[in-house]
């Protein structure tokens, strides 16, 4: 049973067409086989097999998003170079960046963001003042940013 | 706003969006008691939505924070 409504899927689908411009690379880290559960993990077997389900039901309304997929038993050299400790973990970006992260299943509120970054990245779009722009420019250190959400 | 920031600087700013009820060890362990909660280098935190100044206040801050540590 899909994730997104018939109504969604469709209005996503325009929503790509008209606002998509260059091509965007969903990189997913998660259970890719969601089958079995391993006891103690089942809650995560769940998150994963709805993370897997959304980022392929929003992919496919377009051409223009490509999703790469890494499996946590797998892929380990994967994960650690892209620093994953935690699945499904969700990454939006071009070319080599993935600015966007998500951990957890981006449903509610966060797919509303979700949505929003394809369409940021996608359009090179960075809605900051001149002033934020210069200071994150000129970092010289690195910035880890955790934003605690919720779906709902 | 931290995606966006990631954005501008992917080399040196990481920026997640975690869903708090998922990893419930990951939120006891930063206290988060409410969300948004923004934790920012594990050193300077803030809680709900505020204006772009304010968020670049205390990622300054933070920095500030990290390039005042002697080095060990």
């Amino acid at each position: 049973m899909p994730l997104l409504s018939d109504k969604d899927s469709a209005y996503l689908r325009e929503v790509f067409a008209q606002q998509l411009v260059n091509p965007v690379t969903v990189t997913l880290f998660t259970q890719k086989s969601t089958l079995l559960t391993v006891p103690g993990h089942e809650q995560e077997t769940e998150y994963c097999k709805q993370a897997n389900e959304i980022v392929q039901e929003v992919a496919a309304l377009t051409d223009k998003i490509t999703v790469e997929t890494y499996d946590v038993r797998a892929d380990a050299a994967q994960f650690a170079a892209y620093g994953i400790e935690r699945i499904p973990a969700i990454l939006i970006g071009a070319g080599d960046d993935r600015p966007a992260r998500f951990f957890g299943v981006t449903a509610g509120y966060e797919f509303s963001t979700f949505v929003q970054d394809l369409l940021d990245i996608s359009n090179g779009n960075i809605e900051l003042s001149e002033a934020t722009l210069d200071y994150v420019r000129g970092l010289t250190s690195d910035v880890h940013i955790q934003v605690f959400s919720t779906p709902t | 706003m931290a995606h966006q920031l990631a954005m501008a600087n992917p080399e040196r700013v990481k920026a997640d969006v975690i869903d708090a009820s998922e990893f419930p060890q990951l939120s006891r362990a930063y206290s988060v008691m409410a969300v948004p909660k923004i934790v920012i280098n594990d050193a300077v935190s803030l809680e709900g939505a505020v204006p772009e100044s304010a968020f670049v206040g205390q990622v300054k801050k933070a920095v500030e924070m990290a390039e005042s540590k002697p080095d060990a």
